[in-house]
């Protein structure tokens, strides 16, 4: 069915989607995207240079949806970044790119950020102590039953739990947990890379 | 419950062709890109021509970005006769390389194949 719409504002508008849900790239990057399609609908169009509505149409549907094709190349650069440096700042990145894709990828992220929070208290704490003995696991009470790691105000009211074996314990448990989010991640981050790719070879086989 | 522990039958065959395809579709790129250099639309020509990979382009693209970004590949830009400039890809060394071990592995792999199905395709004649 015939639109109003010019087979070259199509181009545009799509264009600019694409440039839109790119941005978690840098500028050179997206501008190489963004003109390698550009030139994908120029080489698409007939011998005079003109582009029919059909043709634009085909073009567009062998692209997909500018938002999961800029997701093809936004996550898998940052998780692939994640893959290479295991650092858990690249891995949180990247699998923040898959948070924004899917409720999966957000409870991936979630479990990771908890993770590294965690891991990094205790780890931090362990390493403050020798310098700061006010730093410790408090049990703040008896009003609100908490516990507070670190500083707090309410320290007075409360008793220290672990003194110094906060040191060896907090290296531990921070150290361990902050590996075991890392290799949670890192697997969540090939199962979904090697999924992804499945799904899209598949059009392949149609 | 006794049901649930009974493996779960075989893939079926369309499945199956999903992941051969997945497997042959970077060989069949930097296989493609062997002797000269190409852009975007004609490694999906060469491929449909050539193996009859009928590749839809949201998948090309990105995976020749991360080709590129796995230092298999190089790209260009270049001013073409047809009036816009093209992206042009080519092997680098590495991608030299991996397509040797790949060619490689797939032609004593399709050998050894070859001979487990020779009674099969005896029975079908």
């Amino acid at each position: 069915m015939p639109t109003l719409v010019s087979p070259q504002t199509l181009i545009d508008r799509y264009l600019a989607e694409l440039r839109r849900h790119l941005r978690a790239l840098s500028e050179e990057q997206v501008t190489d995207i963004v003109e390698e399609i550009r030139s994908y609908f120029r080489d698409t169009a007939g011998a005079d240079g003109a582009m029919t509505e059909a043709g634009v149409h085909t073009a567009l549907s062998r692209l997909g949806p500018a938002s999961a094709l800029a997701a093809s190349y936004v996550t898998d650069k940052l998780l692939a970044r994640a893959q290479r440096s295991r650092m858990p700042w690249t891995i949180l990145r990247g699998i923040f790119g898959w948070a924004t894709l899917s409720l999966k990828g957000f409870l991936v992220f979630m479990v990771c950020l908890v993770g590294y929070t965690f891991g990094a208290s205790f780890f931090i704490a362990a390493l403050a102590k020798p310098f700061n003995p006010k730093v410790g696991l408090w049990f703040v009470g008896p009003d609100s039953y908490s516990l507070a790691l670190g500083m707090t105000d309410a320290a007075h009211q409360g008793h220290e739990l672990l003194g110094w074996k906060l040191v060896p314990i907090g290296l531990a448990l921070g150290g361990g947990t902050i590996l075991l989010t890392t290799y949670f991640g890192l697997w969540c981050i090939r199962r979904f890379r090697q999924t992804r790719q499945m799904r899209q070879l598949g059009e392949v086989a149609q | 419950m006794v049901a649930r522990l009974i493996p779960a039958p075989a893939e079926p065959a369309d499945k199956w062709e999903v992941q051969l395809r997945k497997g042959c579709l970077e060989l069949a790129i930097l296989s493609a890109l062997w002797s000269e250099r190409l852009y975007g639309l004609e490694i999906m020509r060469r491929l449909a021509s050539g193996s009859g990979l009928n590749v839809p382009e949201g998948t090309v693209y990105p995976l020749l970005s991360r080709l590129k970004a796995e230092g298999l590949l190089s790209s260009e830009w270049v001013e073409a006769d047809a009036g816009h400039p093209r992206k042009y890809y080519r092997l680098t060394p590495a991608g030299r390389r991996r397509v040797v071990e790949m060619a490689r592995f797939w032609k004593s792999f399709s050998a050894s194949l070859d001979d487990l199905l020779a009674p099969v395709r005896k029975e079908e004649r």
